[in-house]
């Protein structure tokens, strides 16, 4: 069935490029009266003649696809089409490829060109002069300048800048009896002329309203192609046209490339041009340029059907035919570029086909390619129906795909002139999933694609799902693709990061970051996508899950990709969720899952279903070097404490590591031995750190300390008494003592108090013999080494003398502090050292009694306190009088107490008076100092102050009279010194009661 | 069952006799509860041809004894006899069942003047109960893997059928054992693992999925290489128990054969077909063969429920074997067998050339350094790894030391005391001829190390271990 040869004016679909008929149809005429339209490149795109009228209509239109029928079409159109005034009479329609714009001009352009390109921003409504049929509009880039050829001998341009002038310019052909084909735009305001003589590069001065020629190159040319992309512009010379030659423009210059011949399926005789422009089209694919020729099938030659030959064309070198595709049928075509596929359309069938000529063929020659998916139409489309606005609910009419009417430009563009639409074409790579049986192939294909992540993630997912006998072999084909190209990816952004660290001055500035593609997939899409939900899947066996898990984990070593713990975790989560303990055991024996701290610990988790979880966390911690912390930290834990200590010095932490946790974790086994051991073993490193067995302070060990010692006595010893007397001789004893009172008070036995005093006794006893001892010395000393006999020796201070501020520090301030303990037993423990202090004739310290009233204080033992003062339990001192005042808001009562005591001191006359004066007791404190003497050293402003703030005058005035009379008394005059401050006073005394009233100084 | 120690070579004529097997019995009390019924409780004794009586009185000397101590520990009654020429075990594997070995101790024949007799000197003290007892433990578990419990055999068929299984089982299996090479790997019963890397070690991860995907009946795989286990989908102490009878019985008996002929054993009508080296080494040996049997050994491994039976198939491709369990259930074929030969036989032979190369390459890296110049033990309780450079090629016929057998009584003395504690220990002992035997024990693991330096002392001994466990056991949680 050879469709080509029909006369259905089919011809419009190959007007891209290619069309089954190799003879020279390259006319220009437009076809006849089909409605079809002819556009040939951008330059004549398009000139139809429609009977049919159709109101311009202003409304968007957006086309829908058709509800999807179970075939799967990987081809659509995009949904939201440019749309344009379709061709008719009156209006001619151009396309411009490398602005990818739509000109529809209108009489002539005197009646308007309306510009439509992809966005918006560029499309374009203007009005220009009708001087004759438009053969070829285009805008230069950025819509800077049009260009219209309208003969074929010059071009006109108009300025589209804003403030340059607007008028037209022309530019002839600078050769001689050529005839202007077409023109390409370059840039913004570099252009070419192609003439049948050769190619003219122009620069344009939209200022000057002129042209300059940059170059130009005389050669016999039969038809052009442009590839904006690359900005290369193809002739065909020679009469037979199949030698191809390339020029490339960049940046004002221009290059010739090497030119290259297309093996023709027929040499003809006589020679005419055999190579249509239809057949020829270019295209970046996979980033390089092609030049694609559809090769026709020939009667003569052998071949049973079409196929396309793509010519790869280097910047520089010589162009090779590389790849061939094959199209298995005959009759009309034409080519699309998408997402770097090649898309075969084919007419007759109403098909399409792809090719991917990165995919490898197993079966075939290296560069013969075969499609990679069976052959599908294009996904329907149903435009609205273009009708009056008034009626928006019509129903859109499906449009009719592959129609006559359309024409094909690259990469991805079908116009349907007569209807006003211009699409891109797209992959839907969903329905490819299904198509393609082969997984491995269609991962590959897939990986290649633009928007491929999803898809790749479901395609995964839908392997795992499937749960298929022996897919196993085909997850590990998958798995191993996809990390390919995350390795590749991760090793490029390695070197990346490598080449910036070393700085942007060594090699090329020319590195960049590269590109996170979608191809990448991560384990942490994996995970989130595919694993973790496949692994909650109840069907699923777990020996399966635990395969695929195998196998990814595997495929990631392969290509040595670190694996991520939460891959790890599943591992195991799966494992021990069915019980699986051994084979997590050989995982762990063979490192499969890598040693880290999370999943050391992880595993010690399991220890209490699975023992020897135990060992296997310890020997992976120890491998990691980095966590002998923890090493310590499992041991103790599991009372190991030398197997701790070992380990510790055997890594040679022994000197930071903390005693206390040891001697801690020591105690804590009730074996005595083991205690010693430790204790002597951290009293060593002491020794050998800082040259002393003792402990830091900071290091909290004075208890264990105690410890060691008092094991044997303390606890051999029943009677405290009689042990205290044992200690109390021995050398090192006083932190034994102190701990032996600390542990007779925590234990807060009942009946203790009297074992306590008897101990607090014993204590105060040597400790009093020795105050004595420093003191008769003391004496010794003041009155001169020259009485009594040399043989007079400072005392020594045995570790026997308990003082007050040892017990305090050690003993008695923790144990107030301790909440277990009642604190009647505090309170009578505190007695009960004041009084063993006050029975031995040894000063209290305040802090002590600082800590009995604190603990009163406390539990609002007020009214006890007060007795205590009462009978002087807690010896008078200024301090404790400015404590017991600082209580007189909660317990009005200190007040007085406080001054009885102040009182009692008998040097804090001074203190008393402030309380006074604070209290406004101005006369009180007038008698107190009175009373006491002092009254003639006092200071009277202090008095004068007080008595004034009262407010009453009377006593203002008795308090100046007094100090008026001390004054006469002392001084022999009535009048301050002016020492005293006291002018102030003198002036107020003088307003309230006159002049007069001051006292006179009397004259003896 | 004699061997000429090297230690007679200075007192001429003098011989030594190593502990061998005096007889083996298994009784049950209540089945012959009566007088006169006593031959009833004889279930299987060895040798079978003492006279009937004296296997009464024998049978009933052990009932005595374990009736007598089980009035001092009701739990834990008498474990083994010491006499002055041999010495009893009793193990009570199920209830009243009770196997018995009794072992001749070893002696030494001193030749006399004037033609007298020559006098024997029993060596009482020479061996082992734990050696020993664990020989016995053995028995019982190898016959438990081939036939299940006895139990069971009573369930199926009565005392009849027990005591057929019995004897067909012991009369074999006796004949194998060896007790004059047993010693502390015994007790142990580890398992020898294969040095592997990840990933050489992944790819046989996935070679067992795979297989078992796709020979869906396969409901666990072993895989071993040079007689050392990598993996097991079996629990571990199935795997335990099957991989002493692998590494015992199974590839000795096939690689005496191969060591014997020089050729590979690839057979012609396999090459043709296909180039791989798998070969089945339990059912059909040749599967062209038309009369082949499709008939593989079963084993019983412990499910959740009570027992499981299945068949065991061994597959052997070079160095590398894997073992097939499928349920007893179901009727092997020779479809199956050839779709498991054509499966497995390609991909295990590149997959013993992969471990092959991977390993070769492991130890040219890490250099002949490692090879161990020490002469130690290790084993880990939890995963019963066991390895020693003490012990040569294992064997079927014997089991060769590279120690004399005074030092290896060394290591078993230390092995007792470590059992008798649960806490972490060190024991060094000074053995004669300057030699030095250390063992440690560190959590669930144990290591025996056998030092000879001339003159060396306690502190260089303990230095010399030291850099032992750095170089050997670096990446083990290991406490010294």
């Amino acid at each position: 069935m050879d469709t080509s040869r029909s006369k259905s004016g089919l011809n419009s679909l190959s007007t891209s490029s290619l069309e089954q008929s190799p003879a020279g149809r390259r006319s220009s005429g437009l076809p006849g009266t089909s409605g079809a339209l002819k556009a040939l490149r951008s330059r004549r795109l398009l000139l139809s003649v429609e009977s049919l009228l159709r109101r311009w209509n202003p409304e968007p239109r957006t086309g829908a696809r058709m509800t999807e029928p179970p075939q799967q079409h990987y081809l659509e159109l995009s949904e939201n089409p440019v749309q344009f005034e379709h061709a008719s009479s009156v209006n001619n329609v151009f396309f411009d490829e490398a602005n990818k714009q739509v000109f529809a001009v209108r009489s002539g352009g005197a009646t308007g060109v309306v510009v439509k390109g992809p966005d918006d921003k560029s499309s374009v409504a203007f009005r220009m002069d009708d001087k004759g049929e438009v053969k070829c509009i285009k805008f230069s880039i950025g819509n800077k300048i049009l260009a219209v050829q309208r003969t074929s001998k010059s071009v006109d341009f108009i300025n589209f800048i804003p403030d340059y002038p607007h008028t037209e310019f022309s530019q002839e052909c600078k050769t001689k009896n050529a005839n202007v084909l077409g023109f390409c735009w370059t840039n913004w305001n570099e252009i070419v002329f192609i003439t049948d003589q050769g190619i003219e590069f122009y620069q344009v001065f939209p200022d000057k309203r002129s042209l300059k020629l940059l170059k130009n190159q005389s050669i016999n040319v039969n038809w052009y192609q442009y590839c904006p992309e690359t900005a290369v512009i193809l002739l065909s010379t020679t009469v037979q046209g199949n030698i191809l030659q390339p020029f490339a423009f960049r940046n004002g210059t221009m290059s010739k490339m090497s030119k290259f011949e297309i093996e023709l399926p027929v040499i003809p005789k006589p020679a005419k041009l055999s190579l249509s422009e239809r057949d020829i089209a270019m295209a970046t694919i996979y980033g390089q340029l092609y030049v694609m020729y559809l090769k026709h099938h020939s009667r003569t030659a052998n071949s049973p059907s079409a196929e396309v030959v793509l010519y790869h064309l280097p910047r520089e070198g010589a162009c090779k035919k590389s790849h061939v595709l094959k199209l298995n049928t005959t009759g009309k075509f034409a080519l699309n570029i998408v997402d770097n596929l090649v898309v075969v359309h084919h007419q007759s069938s109403q098909t399409s086909l792809i090719f991917d000529i990165n995919l490898k063929e197993p079966d075939c020659a290296v560069n013969t390619h075969q499609p990679v998916l069976p052959a599908r139409s294009i996904h329907p489309y149903r435009m609205p129906l273009a009708g009056p606005a008034v009626v928006p609910s019509q129903p859109p009419v499906p449009c009719q795909l592959y129609s006559s009417s359309w024409s094909v430009f690259q990469p991805d563009i079908i116009i349907s002139a007569s209807e006003g639409y211009l699409w891109y074409l797209q992959v839907k790579l969903h329905p490819t999933v299904n198509l393609l049986q082969d997984k491995g192939k269609l991962m590959d294909f897939l990986l290649r694609r633009r928007d491929c992540k999803m898809v790749i993630l479901s395609v995964c997912s839908q392997i795992l799902e499937g749960g298929v006998k022996g897919s196993l072999p085909v997850v590990a084909t998958v798995f191993d693709k996809l990390n390919q190209v995350y390795k590749e990816y991760l090793e490029a952004e390695q070197s990346y990061t490598v080449a910036m660290e070393s700085g942007p001055s060594r090699g090329s500035a020319a590195q960049k970051r590269p590109v996170r593609t979608q191809a990448v997939i991560d384990q942490s899409d994996m995970y989130t996508h595919v694993l973790s939900s496949f692994t909650e899947r109840k069907e699923v066996s777990h020996k399966f899950v635990i395969a695929v898990l195998m196998e990814y984990i595997r495929s990631l070593n392969q290509h040595q990709i670190t694996v991520q713990h939460y891959l790890y975790e599943l591992v195991i989560k799966t494992l021990v969720q069915h019980n699986l303990f051994y084979m997590l055991h050989q995982f762990l024996q063979y490192h499969v899952l890598s040693d880290s701290k999370p999943l050391a610990c992880l595993l010690l988790s399991l220890e209490s279903t699975y023992p020897p979880a135990h060992q296997l966390s310890l020997d992976m911690l120890k491998r990691l070097s980095t966590a002998n912390d923890e090493i310590v930290e499992v041991l103790l834990s599991k009372q190991q404490v030398l197997g701790a200590l070992r380990f510790i010095r055997s890594v040679g932490g022994h000197d930071n590591v903390s005693a206390r946790k040891f001697l801690d974790a020591a105690r804590q086994t009730g074996d005595q031995m083991l205690f010693y051991t430790v204790f002597r073993s951290f009293q060593q490193r002491n020794q050998r750190l800082r040259g002393s067995p003792a402990f830091n302070p900071g290091e909290h060990c004075y208890l264990w300390y105690l410890q060691v010692k008092l094991h044997p006595t303390v606890n051999l010893l029943q009677d405290k008494g009689k042990l205290m007397d044992f200690l109390l001789r021995r050398r090192d004893c006083k932190m034994v003592i102190l701990s032996v009172c600390s542990q007779i008070l925590e234990g807060g036995v009942k009946g203790s108090l009297p074992v306590v005093a008897t101990v607090f006794d014993k204590l105060n006893q040597v400790y009093k013999e020795y105050l004595e001892a420093e003191q008769s010395y003391t004496v010794a000393m003041e009155s001169g080494p020259s009485r009594g006999s040399a043989a007079q020796k400072r005392p020594v201070r045995t570790q026997a003398v308990i003082d007050q501020s040892d017990m305090y520090t050690h003993v008695l301030s923790s144990f107030t502090e301790r909440k277990e303990v009642s604190h009647k037993f505090v309170i009578a423990v505190l007695m009960e050292y004041i009084r063993s202090l006050n029975q031995h004739q040894i000063t209290v310290q305040h802090y002590l009694y600082e800590l009995v009233i604190k603990t009163l204080v406390q539990h609002n033992l007020f009214y006890m306190l007060h007795q205590f003062l009462q009978y002087h339990v807690l010896s008078d001192s200024k301090p404790l009088a400015c404590l017991l005042l600082s209580l007189e808001s909660t317990y009005p009562p200190a007040h007085q107490l406080s001054l009885d005591m102040l009182k009692r001191l008998s040097t804090a006359n001074d203190e008393i008076v402030e309380v006074l004066l604070s209290k406004q007791q101005v006369l009180g404190a007038l008698r107190f100092i009175r009373s006491v003497g002092g009254h003639d050293n006092v200071s009277a402003r202090k008095f004068l102050d007080a008595a004034r703030q009262t407010g009453d005058q009377m006593l203002f005035y008795t308090v100046f009279r007094s100090f008026q009379q001390r004054n006469q008394r002392l001084r022999g005059s009535p009048a301050f010194n002016p020492g005293e401050h006291c002018e102030e006073h003198v002036v107020h005394f003088k307003q309230l009661f006159g002049e007069q009233a001051l006292m006179k100084p009397s004259t003896v | 069952m004699l061997m000429i120690s090297p230690r007679m070579a200075s007192a001429m004529q003098e011989k030594q006799y190593t502990p061998s097997l005096l007889s083996f019995f298994i009784y049950n009390p209540t089945f012959g509860p009566r007088e006169g019924e006593e031959e009833k409780k004889i279930l299987f004794y060895h040798p079978s041809d003492i006279e009937k009586n004296e296997k009464i009185r024998n049978v009933g000397l052990c009932e005595a004894i374990v009736q007598f101590t089980r009035t001092f520990c009701p739990t834990k009654p008498a474990k083994s006899l010491h006499t002055q020429k041999n010495r009893q075990f009793f193990f009570e594997p199920e209830d009243n069942f009770w196997i018995v070995m009794v072992v001749r101790n070893p002696m030494i024949e001193k030749p006399n003047k004037d033609g007298k007799p020559p006098t024997i000197e029993y060596q009482e003290e020479e061996i082992l109960d734990t050696v020993y007892g664990a020989v016995v433990r053995q028995c019982y578990s190898m016959y438990k893997l081939f036939n299940g419990t006895f139990g069971r055999a009573m369930e199926a068929g009565g005392v009849e059928l027990l005591t057929q299984k019995l004897e067909k089982f012991f009369y074999r299996y006796l004949q194998t054992l060896h007790l004059q090479s047993c010693d502390l790997l015994d007790v142990f019963g580890g398992i020898s693992f294969f040095p592997l890397d990840k990933m050489t070690y992944l790819k046989i991860q996935s070679f067992v999925n795979r297989v078992e995907e796709s020979l869906s009946l396969i409901k666990y795989t072993a895989f071993l290489y040079n007689d050392q286990l990598i993996w097991s989908g079996l629990e571990q102490d199935d795997m335990r128990i099957l991989y002493k009878y692998l590494t015992t019985s199974l590839f000795p008996r096939h690689s005496e054969p191969e060591l014997a002929g020089r050729d590979s054993p690839l057979r012609p009508e396999v090459a043709g077909n296909l180039l791989h080296y798998g070969r089945f080494l339990t059912g059909p040996t040749n599967l062209k063969d038309p009369e082949a049997k499709f008939r593989f050994p079963k084993i019983f491994v412990t499910a959740e429920d009570g027992y499981e039976e299945l068949h065991l198939i061994v597959y052997k491709a070079m160095s590398a074997a894997a073992c097939f369990m499928i349920s007893a259930s179901v009727e092997l074929t020779r479809d199956f067998c050839e779709q498991l030969d054509g499966l497995v036989g390609p991909q295990l032979t590149l997959l013993a050339s992969d471990i092959c190369e991977q390993f070769t390459i492991n130890r040219r890296i890490s250099g002949p350094e490692k090879e161990p110049q020490f002469k130690f033990i290790y084993f880990n309780h939890m995963n019963l790894a066991e390895k020693s450079t003490i012990h040569m090629r294992k064997t079927a016929s014997v089991c060769l030391t590279s120690v004399h057998p005074d030092l290896m009584k060394i290591l078993g003395d230390i092995n007792c005391d470590f059992a008798r504690v649960d806490e972490d220990e060190e024991i060094i002992v000074k053995a004669m001829t300057d030699y030095w035997v250390v063992g440690k024990k560190s959590d669930q693991r144990e290591l025996y190390v056998i030092l000879n330096q001339k003159n060396a002392n306690l502190i260089e001994v303990n230095e010399e271990v030291k850099r032992l466990c750095a170089t050997q056991f670096n990446n083990i949680f290991f406490l010294d």
